[in-house]
């Protein structure tokens, strides 16, 4: 594993800054690794600094005497993370759920994972949850999901006669008591939007999304933001991580400059910058050009239209 | 419903929904330019000829104006005194800002902080503002009421009427 833009020292190198509480001071994470001769990876730095004060530097002197220790962090290691254990903590509590829909339809394809960011175990979760809660949250998802759905009446979790867990959703029908069905047979975009429902109310530490609109309706997309907003009100409030290819998903007037992030992909690497260090974005966006329009045209590709070609 | 973003879009697809009012009733509601001097004037530059079935409404300065007509739910919903609410919101100059500044004198945090854009946004509103408005829209907000202080409106809900009647 390595950088392919650096020129001389391809170490990859993560640097985090965590504010927990906010009159209190920053804590600041820094790992820089690269893999030996035989392909292994080993911490070439390892740092953790309390506002000013230094928790941890590594290497240190016991690293220098032992480097075999290095193919370690002291991050994942209960007696070594004691002076920085909420920073071990907070990462502990980042979510990622990425569901494919045909891991919900077919667990069998991941076996044995749990906490599987792709929705092996999505199932599992919802079951394991305290009863109450289910019913209460799968209740408000499935009137959220009433709007993309019209059709759904009713959603709940059942165990079949092996104990998997299923998803059951009764569809209003022309049969007097509906036609109820299992995830099997719900689609692509149900399933991923009811993944998305769940995950916003599962939890309180950052919750970070990839492309939460695929599989979804533009109309059910331009929503999306709001949803988030809505959740995030008062104390409960999370930090939510989303990247997305979506004009849609950006087309809600409240999404700030300060909260888009532009990836441009380059020779020497993917530059991320902030939406509002652009001044064009900015007065683009005073004359009245949505910001889907303006981020849309500042990442799209140089030259899309010769795949139209590709069959010739 | 068919929903289209920003005034340029919908201007250039008016003859398109004309075309379509041949078959079904249509209403299309639309903003006054800030500089435009009159709704009447703007509807009959934009559609000198409108088919049968359409009806060309202009929200005069904007939807967020309707909303404030109603001023005992925007008052209460905003958590400021029902006094300090607009009481001819037809007549503003920018019923967005008006709206957005009446949420900084809120008693409710999350208003104030959902309503009112961060200083390094860039935008006209706050994070939750969509939320918020659907919200308020779907749940304290009284057309009828809101028609009492606002013409457009009334003139609006009036147009509506007669095309469901006819």
């Amino acid at each position: 594993m390595r950088s392919l833009a650096a020129r001389h020292r391809p170490d990859i190198v993560v640097r985090v800054r965590i504010s927990i509480e906010e009159d209190e001071p920053e804590w600041a994470y820094e790992l820089r690794f690269a893999q030996n001769r035989q392909g292994r990876p080993f911490i070439k730095k390892e740092k953790v600094t309390y506002g000013d004060e230094v928790k941890l530097d590594r290497p240190d002197v016991d690293d220098k005497k032992d480097p075999i220790r290095l193919t370690q962090t002291y991050l994942e290691q209960v007696n070594a993370n004691r002076e920085f254990r909420e920073v071990a903590d907070f990462f502990g509590r980042v979510r990622y759920l990425h569901i494919v829909p045909q891991l919900i339809r077919e667990p069998e394809r991941s076996v044995g994972r749990t906490d599987d960011p792709f929705g092996g175990d999505f199932l599992e979760q919802i079951a394991g949850t305290v009863e109450r809660t289910q019913k209460a949250r799968l209740k408000r998802i499935r009137e959220a999901l009433e709007v993309a759905v019209p059709q759904l009446k009713e959603l709940e979790l059942t165990r079949d006669d092996n104990g998997t867990p299923h998803l059951r959703g009764k569809y209003e029908h022309w049969r007097p008591h509906g036609a109820w069905q299992n995830e099997e047979h719900f689609s692509d975009g149900t399933l991923r939007l009811l993944g998305l429902l769940w995950a916003v109310r599962e939890g309180a530490g950052p919750l970070l999304l990839k492309e939460p609109e695929l599989s979804l309706h533009p109309e059910v997309i331009r929503y999306i933001p709001a949803m988030f907003s809505s959740i995030q009100r008062g104390a409960r409030g999370r930090q939510i991580l989303v990247s997305t290819h979506s004009e849609d998903l950006l087309q809600d007037k409240g999404i700030g400059l300060d909260e888009v992030l532009v990836l441009e992909p380059g020779k020497e690497g993917t530059v991320v910058s902030p939406a509002d260090s652009f001044k064009d974005i900015k007065a683009l966006l005073e004359g009245g050009i949505p910001l889907s329009e303006v981020v849309s045209n500042k990442t799209k590709p140089a030259n899309a239209q010769q795949l139209a070609i590709f069959g010739k | 419903m068919y929903v289209t973003g920003g005034k340029q879009r919908l201007d250039k697809r008016l003859s398109g929904y004309d075309n379509a009012a041949k078959f079904w009733p249509w209403c299309v509601v639309r903003d006054l330019d800030g500089n435009a001097p009159c709704a009447a004037e703007l509807v009959s530059r934009l559609l000198p000829h409108p088919a049968e079935h359409m009806r060309l409404r202009i929200a005069v300065r904007s939807c967020e104006a309707w909303m404030m007509a109603d001023r005992e739910r925007s008052g209460r919903f905003l958590s400021i005194a029902r006094s300090v609410v607009p009481s001819s919101p037809d007549d503003l100059d920018d019923a967005k800002e008006t709206l957005v500044n009446l949420a900084r004198r809120s008693r409710r945090r999350d208003v104030r902080e959902g309503l009112v854009p961060g200083e390094r946004s860039g935008r006209r509103v706050g994070p939750d503002y969509t939320s918020l408005m659907i919200e308020y829209i779907h749940k304290r907000w009284r057309p009828d009421v809101a028609a009492s202080s606002s013409d457009s409106l009334r003139r609006c809900m009036e147009s509506l009427k007669s095309l469901a009647e006819n």
